[in-house]
């Protein structure tokens, strides 16, 4: 399967990349890892005459974390050492393991969180991870640097908030409230290397035997991830009992919108959402999770 | 469209091509460089068979630009063993465990094994699998190439604990 023709540049510096974007326009695609991008080329899902390679732009290859600021992931940065990172390891456990089911070793060898989130696939596997720990992105342009949080990314299939001209430059992870408790689940047909049929992340603070702060993150079962905010506020100051998680997943259950594909029925879906969220808010709430 | 000249290093010796924007790391193996060891198998990333090293990174090759490679240094199956006379040990596990059956699959799988190995010297079984998870074995052999990783590393001094 060969690619169709296209025209690659490599620039080297952010300015040089602004000056690309202006001259090419709209058509030319931005391309970190490729692992999205060229095979939807090869597939005739896409087309492009010119794609922009961001590899060689130092700006971007930032990967560190600082007690107050938090984590910062670079759009440089690959996802296997973003998975590796001490930081993420300790204290985004989540995260690292959202990667850790991530594709393939080839895959993650190349692919970047802010690839896998411009893609703005329903299924991104970063996405629930990053929005349940409150992760904001900046996209800079020549006129300068917006701060969106993660949910206003994506603002469907395939489509992002990103206007002409932005690239995505850094994502923000505050970091994790004291005491939080948090999950990652993926549930796919397959157990390795496939796109999720559900993915979840949750994470809660409790406080005095109540729950504070909570958010769950439904992946692939909407146009984007989504929090599940009735569910939150069903949750939100109140003491954890088995009536109040199984209250909060039939809620999670409801609000998604799910579609049948060839992955699972949108009915199984919703219950394995039902089941997820349970299960994620039994982890977090019991006592030494 | 323009061809564009790249240097890089395969397997150590330092070459120069001309490819054009759309080429594949892998078309460039194997059709200019006449490097037929690294296989095209599915061609989007799923299958494995096109793994090679890009400083020192297991990577698809298949999903790499042959221009992303420009300065840097790729080694496939061809640069595994150490040496012309001597075989890489995970060669040799392959060879002693029967862990080639059409052999399609076997650069690639020796490839992700050599990363792996370099990565965590003693993998348990679960780690292996999972490490190779994005290697298919058409012939579905995994039992003996599994086998093979574990032999290898006990070799070099891993153990299973």
């Amino acid at each position: 399967m060969r690619l169709p023709r296209f025209a690659f540049h490599a620039p080297e510096s952010l300015e040089q990349l602004f000056e690309l974007q202006a001259s090419l326009g709209e058509q030319a695609r931005l391309m970190a890892g490729g692992t999205d991008l060229l095979p939807g080329l090869k597939l005739g899902k896409r087309s492009c005459a010119d794609v922009i390679w961001l590899g060689r732009i130092p700006e971007f290859d930032r990967l560190g974390f600082d007690s107050e600021r938090g984590l910062e992931i670079g759009a440089g940065a690959l996802l296997a050492d973003l998975a590796a990172f001490d930081a993420v390891q300790e204290r985004y456990p989540m995260l690292a393991a959202a990667i850790a089911d991530l594709a393939t070793v080839q895959v993650r060898n190349k692919a970047t969180a802010a690839g896998n989130l411009c893609n703005a696939s329903p299924c991104a596997d970063t996405a629930p991870p990053l929005m349940a720990c409150g992760a904001r992105v900046e996209l800079t342009s020549r006129a300068g640097t917006r701060t969106l949080p993660l949910q206003e990314l994506m603002t469907g299939p395939g489509s992002t908030a990103l206007r002409p001209g932005e690239v995505l430059e850094r994502i923000l992870v505050p970091p994790p409230a004291a005491g939080a408790r948090s999950i990652y689940f993926k549930f796919s047909p397959r157990s390795r290397v496939d796109i999720a049929a559900v993915n979840l992340a949750c994470t809660l603070t409790l406080a005095d035997g109540c729950i504070d702060q909570v958010r769950i993150v439904l992946g692939t079962v909407a146009p984007t991830p989504i929090r599940a905010e009735r569910a939150e506020a069903l949750l939100r100051s109140a003491r954890p009992s088995a009536d109040l998680l199984d209250a909060a997943a039939a809620a999670a259950a409801e609000e998604c919108r799910p579609i049948t594909d060839f992955r699972a029925h949108a009915d199984y879906k919703r219950h394995l959402v039902r089941v997820l969220t349970r299960r994620a808010l039994r982890h977090c709430t019991e006592a030494g999770a | 469209m323009k061809s564009q000249l790249i240097r890089f290093s395969v397997n150590g010796d330092r070459r120069s091509v001309a490819v054009q924007p759309h080429w594949t790391l892998a078309e460039t193996l194997r059709e200019q460089l006449g490097l037929t060891g690294t296989k095209i198998g599915c061609g989007t990333g799923d299958c494995g068979a096109c793994t090679v090293l890009l400083d020192g990174r297991s990577v698809n090759s298949c999903l790499t630009l042959a221009c992303e490679v420009d300065g840097r240094q790729v080694t496939t199956i061809e640069g595994i063993a150490p040496s012309g006379e001597a075989l890489h040990p995970l060669q040799d596990a392959f060879i002693e465990h029967g862990a080639t059956q059409c052999g399609f699959c076997t650069p690639g799988m020796i490839v992700s094994s050599v990363q792996l190995l370099a990565t965590d010297p003693a993998p348990t079984e679960p780690e292996i699998r999972h490490a190779l998870a994005g290697n298919l074995c058409r012939c579905t052999g995994y039992t003996k190439i599994v086998e093979a990783v574990e032999a290898a590393a006990g070799a070099q001094g891993g153990t299973q604990e």
